[in-house]
């Protein structure tokens, strides 16, 4: 145990020490001219308005002869797949020889004030899936959808299993039962229709907001704290500046596809009991009878784990298989414990089945 | 309390009394001035006039009287009990203030003096009176004054509909809103918003009698429209007490509960010595407390009324701000809304028609292929009745030759040449190039188990 004189000398050092990071640190930040993301080369081959098809440069001479569709969710950016080169889970499927997609969904304004699931689902995502199957004469090609995405994805190989060679769901919500997310104990309560009917397109800041209050001193202030201690590296503060502009960079959100996602599968749970519809169409999980892989997070509190893997019990497919890594939702992608082992799993996944 | 309504009644009694007596006293002088104006210029002041002056005198030190009362009893039976931004909305000096600024708005015509402004002694109307005499204008000219309306759209302007007029109310209900707030941000306790919150909906009550009573005048759908952004906005700051009232206590209990355990620490002789690890337990044992309270359903609840609230007046605010800009040539949301809907569906009949033609364009394909392969086989029946027409007439030849033979014996190597010939040739080519053109495109499907079958099979 301490005595008084230690602990007093001991919170001086700290102090001082708080203090030339946090001197160092501002000269860091003011240094920084720009945050970069998203920095692996891609080419744009398809597009419908602000909506966009990429494909990535590939990095290995062979190359797996079916291409792997990304689709990630629309309440954030898909440049957190490839955030920075050291931290990218796409570099890391493309360096596995994958073949890699990627839609981009962009930034919804007002002329997506009427944009449904439908046009999204069966829009879309089935034009792109069209282009690539043409574009490498296929039949059928590999979909990993990302959280929302993922569930988009789940939605579209129900409905077009034949278009679908493999299906990947990475920490995506499909059965809304649980409360173990205060995301969906909020949903549930939620006036969805008032919301949509007084902003038409749902501001991406409130949504934040929403994230925010999930570990609110954690977002809110100990993160700040904690910066001050790698501000005087510019390096770990990079790093530390391209995951805030990740963070605070939430399109806004396209009314009624928020609306349909917030009553029928939030609020009314419709997937998992086959009431969910589309275009028409009722969505059956039944009808997904190729391999699937579904990866969940153990840590996260956006999408809780069971929500994710409950997907296994609703498919029909035999090939089933779950993998879990012990990070939360972000952290999957960005996390170092993950940046070495997801990727490959994925890989070697995908080509046993090709 | 009881003294307090024996009081008003009292006056209002007196009032009417009042008024009956003056509205008596203005006919008895009409018929006076009638009289003088059928007989010539009146010089003389007839004799009740003064008494009718002096009574507006009166009538507005009983306005002052009773605005006074009105104001000290509610000081005593609700001043330490409501806030102060509250009490001011039961400012009842408006009322002698009202009256004061009728009388004195007046528009006398023909350069009158009004002896109800500018210092002028209410006690004396005999300057008034000749110089309303000497300009030989009827008295009730002055209730056609345009001041006259607005000083009564001012002061029941809700009713008038009056929205410009009527704006002066308004801006005490958001003064009296505003230092709600203000109440609320400097209120500390869950205690104090308990309190608040009692007072407010009893205001908010009385006030929306008023805001949401039906209105008249031109002006009357905009001024409703107004007033319900005034009546939701109670309702979305009393939802913010909730609120405020629901953070605050947990707040509280976070605390607490951050302090109990540095005692702990203490106890257990580790308390956290730097600041990282201060931090670290106070952020640790308040998000655990607050997460606890956020996961409920009662938090649920709050936060729905709360943001139900808010955007319910964001709505009307939309409703009345579009009804401003209506008469602008700016574009407003519902028309722009109404085009992008139209220019969504007609996306979504192109999509439609793109993937019909593509269908259709593939079934051209494949009947052109299929025209194709038929035309080829076609032409390989041809070849192969030609190839069949020369191998009989081969045989009939050869046929004849053997009977000619048979008549004169000689050797049959000769037949057997051309048959193997014309198989090999005729047979062999169609079946190859058929194979060739149609399995070439999807040679990787062996690679691939998801490779497309050939679009059409080749004959054969």
């Amino acid at each position: 145990m301490m005595n008084y004189t230690q602990q007093f000398q001991e919170s001086m050092d700290e102090l001082k020490t708080f203090a030339e990071n946090l001197k160092k640190g501002v000269e860091n930040l003011a240094a920084i001219d720009e945050v970069t993301l998203a920095q692996s080369p891609k080419e744009l081959v398809f597009e419908d308005g602000k909506r966009k098809l990429y494909r990535y440069q590939a990095r290995t001479k062979d190359i797996c002869p079916v291409p792997t569709l990304i689709v990630y969710a629309m309440v954030n950016r898909y440049t957190m797949l490839d955030l920075q080169p050291n931290r990218s889970m796409i570099r890391n499927l493309l360096d596995q020889g994958q073949d890699i997609y990627l839609i981009d969904w962009g930034y919804a304004d007002r002329m997506d004030r009427h944009l449904t699931m439908d046009d999204l689902i069966n829009g879309f995502i089935d034009d792109c899936i069209d282009h690539i199957c043409q574009q490498h004469q296929l039949e059928a090609i590999n979909l990993l959808g990302v959280c929302q995405g993922g569930t988009f994805s789940t939605i579209y190989a129900a409905l077009h299993p034949q278009k679908v060679k493999n299906l990947i769901t990475m920490v995506a919500p499909v059965d809304f039962e649980t409360n173990d997310s205060l995301l969906f104990v909020w949903g549930k309560e939620m006036d969805v229709d008032l919301l949509i009917d007084a902003y038409g397109i749902v501001p991406g800041d409130l949504m934040n907001q929403a994230y925010q209050m999930l570990q609110p001193f954690t977002l809110s202030v100990q993160k700040y704290i904690n910066m001050v201690d790698i501000m005087a590296d510019e390096e770990k503060l990079g790093d530390f500046m391209r995951m805030e502009s990740w963070i605070f960079d939430s399109p806004d959100q396209p009314g009624e596809v928020l609306r349909q996602n917030a009553k029928d599968l939030f609020q009314e749970n419709k997937l998992v009991k086959g009431e969910f519809e589309l275009g028409g169409q009722i969505v059956d999980l039944k009808q997904i009878g190729m391999p699937v892989l579904c990866i969940y997070a153990d840590y996260d509190t956006l999408v809780p784990p069971v929500s994710a893997k409950k997907l296994l019990e609703y498919v029909g497919t035999k090939d089933k298989q779950e993998l879990s890594f012990p990070v939360g939702h972000v952290g999957m992608f960005v996390s170092g414990k993950t940046q070495a082992t997801l990727a490959p799993r994925v890989s070697d996944w995908i080509n046993q089945r090709i | 309390m009881d003294d307090f309504f024996k009081q008003q009644a009292g006056w209002l009694d007196a009032w009417r009394e009042q008024q009956q007596k003056l509205t008596e006293q203005y006919a008895r002088w009409g018929e006076d001035l009638t009289k003088g104006v059928g007989g010539g210029p009146q010089q003389q002041v007839p004799t009740n006039f003064e008494d009718v002056l002096k009574m507006q005198q009166e009538l507005f030190e009983q306005f002052s009287g009773f605005g006074t009362d009105l104001q000290q009893n509610l000081q005593k039976l609700w001043g330490d009990k409501l806030p102060k931004e509250l009490l001011q909305q039961f400012n009842f000096n408006l009322l002698q203030e009202f009256y004061k600024s009728w009388l004195g708005s007046m528009e006398f015509p023909g350069g009158m003096q009004n002896p109800f402004m500018g210092g002028q002694n209410w006690a004396d109307p005999s300057n008034f009176l000749k110089s309303f005499m000497k300009q030989q204008n009827p008295f009730f000219s002055v209730f056609s004054s345009r001041n006259l309306v607005d000083e009564l759209q001012q002061m029941f302007g809700f009713m008038q509909g009056g929205r410009a007029a009527g704006g002066d109310l308004y801006s005490q209900l958001f003064t009296t809103y505003q230092g709600f707030i203000n109440q609320l941000a400097t209120t500390g306790t869950s205690q104090g918003f308990d309190q608040l919150l009692d007072t407010f909906n009893s205001w908010q009550e009385q006030a929306d009698k008023y805001l949401l009573a039906p209105q008249v005048g031109v002006n009357r759908e905009t001024s409703q429209e107004f007033s319900k952004v005034i009546s939701l906005s109670f309702d979305y700051i009393k939802s913010f007490a909730s609120m405020a009232k629901l953070i605050e206590e947990t707040s509280r209990k976070s605390g607490n509960r951050f302090q109990a355990k540095l005692v702990d620490c203490s106890l257990n002789n580790a308390p956290p010595i730097k600041v990282d690890d201060f931090c670290s337990l106070w952020t640790k044992e308040n998000e655990a407390v607050f997460l606890e309270v956020f996961g409920s359903e009662g938090y649920a609840k709050t936060q729905r009324q709360f943001t139900s609230a808010g955007l319910r007046l964001k709505m009307q605010i939309n409703k009345l701000v579009e009804k401003g800009l209506d008469q602008t040539p700016i574009a407003l949301k519902r028309d722009v809304d109404l085009a992008v809907k139209e220019i969504t569906e007609l996306k979504r009949e192109l999509r439609k028609s793109r993937k019909q033609n593509q269908e259709l364009m593939s079934a051209v394909q494949i009947a052109r292929e299929a025209v194709a392969a038929s035309d080829e086989r076609f032409t390989q029946l041809e070849k192969s009745l030609e190839t069949v027409q020369a191998l009989a007439e081969s045989a009939d030849k050869a046929a004849k030759l053997a009977a000619t033979r048979q008549v004169e014996p000689a050797g049959s190597s000769a037949t057997s040449v051309p048959v193997k010939k014309a198989t090999s040739t005729k047979r062999a080519t169609p079946v190859k190039k058929a194979t060739s053109t149609k399995r070439a495109t999807p040679a990787k499907e062996n690679k691939t188990s998801g490779a497309k079958k050939p679009a059409a099979k080749p004959t054969e």
